[in-house]
């Protein structure tokens, strides 16, 4: 029995758990099982919170730090150009927040602010402002934000209802009392002030479930039972600008928000929570008779994001992994937990299996477009067989 | 527009590299590059019953450090071998004999560049794939360079516009320097059309000779080509962080 992070409704029974290891986003192992919780009361799904969670943002989670120029293909325009991630999440995140001329803008949970470093970019006028959990991006903040507009750990007493925007990209999920998170912030802006927050749909990416330090998985019907409960009031609710994910827009209010609650809206996503969970009990159990076929021979995984990493971590201990195969150059010639990343033509003669860690919805038309991976002796194993 | 396809030679190739040829107006033999053992150069695989079997050349010296057009078979058995393999894998099968006509064709080439050549061209002949094609061979256009920028080099040497590769080549292609220099980059979506095959699961990934073999002057209603430009072959999806 544990208690929904957003409505306090107790949930009786996980509706996906599998143990040890788990995996994080940042592509490492915890020695803790996966548990999923599914609320009935507001559509929520939850983890269980990872041990020690400040000593994982504080000193443990280095996303970009090894990197500088480390982001993803978003997109590409039919002109050739690459749309980035951070100059997409930019953009919306001007669009969204309309910012007047000389706004206080916060960006919390800023990690590097790459972010809000291309939203400055774009509009000087704006006054950036960063907080983190962690000191470690410290020197990315260096030079372009004043060192009185930079916090860490704690926000300054003083920054009480200084804002008129704040924005906080792919924070929430991580953090285990989303509502406290949602009212701290609402704390820091001036009254009728902006938030924009942005976070993985596990609707539309369902890997997003299994992800262990993404302690929250929110539907519509969630998130706006938290926004309302953090004191807020939702204008925006994009699910198209980011495929995978929401941006949601909402205003601080200066009365309490009624907490209404959509019942279809929350049968909805229980029941795609529950279809999810179906999905990922059922890879759990296959790659665990597969780890059993293969025990001791010689397999590799295709794709080292996230698929592939899971794959790993259920498999890893059982058959002997000659590589992961990927074709992003930028993966390959690395290693990953330890094993070779190569191009998926450089596929060892010797492995028996390929083990393909790809989004099932497209794993097929893509492995099926790869002659030199259908072969004698090479089985395929889908997570969705 | 001109479509281009640069591809090392390969042995009778699956009914997929025929769709890309069939959208190619020229195509060029990549022969002056190193043998990849592993690859398609000198084997392909076809039916044994319900499982597959490669049918592969062995190579003298076992092909290590050569270039393409530089391999020599080892000894002549093969040859025999690999007509018995083959009238094996397609027995029973309706245009048997116009496989066979094919491969006895290809096999009478005693240079093995010129045979691996053969093993395209005559399959494509026999398709009616390409008739007015521009064929050429890396070895003698006199186009220096390594990578992808050879690649592109050798795209306009012949005046491309258009270059249409299979997936493999991701990992080392600069697309935006195609671009910049006029050349869109498109990957094969393979139809991957089934015909009928004797037993198990259907595979489209044997030699074209079983396509041949089974469907005879039918063969070619499978091959349906198409591409993926690059742009969106490369689109990330990750939301996880």
């Amino acid at each position: 029995m544990t208690p929904c992070r957003v409505c306090s409704k107790e949930i009786v029974s996980p509706a996906y758990e599998t143990p040890a290891p788990a995996l994080t986003s940042i592509m490492t192992l915890l020695d803790i099982p996966t548990r999923v919780y599914i609320c009935d009361g507001c559509g929520h799904a939850q983890c269980d919170e990872i041990p020690d969670i400040k000593g994982f943002y504080d000193t443990g989670y280095r996303i970009s730090l090894s990197s500088e120029d480390h982001d993803q293909i978003f997109a590409v325009k039919p002109d050739g150009t690459v749309i980035y991630r951070t100059d997409h999440q930019a953009e919306i995140s001007r669009n969204l927040l309309a910012l007047s001329q000389g706004a206080k803008l916060l960006d919390y949970g800023a990690a590097k602010a790459t972010t809000l470093h291309k939203v400055v970019a774009a509009r000087p006028d704006i006054k950036p402002h960063v907080f983190d959990v962690s000191a470690d991006y410290a020197p990315a903040w260096e030079g372009w934000i004043a060192p009185e507009a930079q916090a860490t750990y704690e926000a300054p007493e003083e920054w009480a209802g200084r804002f008129d925007a704040a924005m906080s990209h792919f924070v929430i999920e991580h953090v285990a009392d989303p509502v406290g998170f949602i009212s701290g912030i609402r704390k820091l802006l001036k009254p009728h002030g902006t938030l924009l927050l942005s976070m993985p749909d596990v609707s539309a990416n369902p890997g997003d479930m299994t992800v262990a330090d993404h302690v929250n998985h929110f539907s519509e019907a969630s998130l706006r039972r938290a926004l309302a409960a953090g004191g807020f009031e939702v204008s925006v609710l994009d699910t198209t600008s980011f495929p995978g994910a929401f941006f949601v827009v909402a205003v601080r209010s200066e009365t309490p928000v009624k907490e209404e609650q959509d019942a279809t809206l929350v049968r909805q996503a229980v029941d795609r929570g529950l279809e999810i969970c179906d999905f990922w009990r059922a890879s759990a159990d296959g790659l665990e008779k597969q780890a059993a076929n293969f025990r001791g021979r010689k397999a590799a995984i295709y794709g080292a994001g996230f698929y592939g990493s899971w794959i790993f971590s259920r498999i890893g201990k059982d058959v002997e992994v000659t590589a992961f195969l990927d074709q992003n150059p930028n993966m390959q010639n690395a290693t990953h937990f330890g094993h070779p990343v190569t191009a998926p033509t450089a596929i060892a003669e010797d492995a028996e299996a390929l083990f393909i860690g790809l989004n099932p919805l497209k794993a097929r038309a893509a492995i099926g477009n790869m002659p030199y991976l259908h072969k004698p002796g090479l089985e395929l194993v889908w997570l969705d067989a | 527009m001109t479509a281009v396809v640069i591809t090392q030679p390969m042995l009778f190739p699956w009914p997929g590299f025929f769709e890309q040829l069939m959208l190619a107006d020229c195509y060029i033999y990549l022969d002056d590059t190193q043998f990849s053992k592993g690859s398609f150069t000198n084997r392909i695989q076809l039916l044994r019953g319900n499982d597959r079997c490669w049918m592969t050349i062995p190579l003298a010296g076992k092909g290590s450090f050569q270039m393409i057009s530089e391999l020599t078979a080892a000894g002549e058995d093969w040859k025999a071998s690999h007509r018995s393999l083959l009238r094996q894998s397609l027995l029973g099968a309706p245009y048997i004999d116009d496989a066979l006509a094919i491969f006895d064709s290809v096999y009478s080439h005693s240079s093995l560049l010129e045979l691996l050549i053969a093993s395209i061209e005559e399959p494509a002949r026999y398709l009616g794939i390409g008739a007015n094609r521009t064929i050429e061979k890396t070895s003698e256009m006199g186009v220096e360079g390594t990578s992808w920028q050879r690649v592109l080099d050798i795209v306009l040497k012949v005046s491309g516009t258009r270059y249409l590769t299979g997936h493999g080549a991701a990992n080392y292609l600069d697309h935006a320097a195609f671009e910049r220099a006029g050349v869109q980059v498109e990957y094969m979506n393979y139809s991957r059309t089934p015909w009928p095959q004797p037993v198990g699961t259907f595979t489209p990934y044997v030699s074209v000779l079983d396509l041949i073999a089974r469907m005879g002057p039918e063969a070619r209603s499978c091959l349906i080509p198409a591409t993926v430009a690059w742009q969106d072959f490369l689109k990330e999806e990750t939301v996880t962080s």
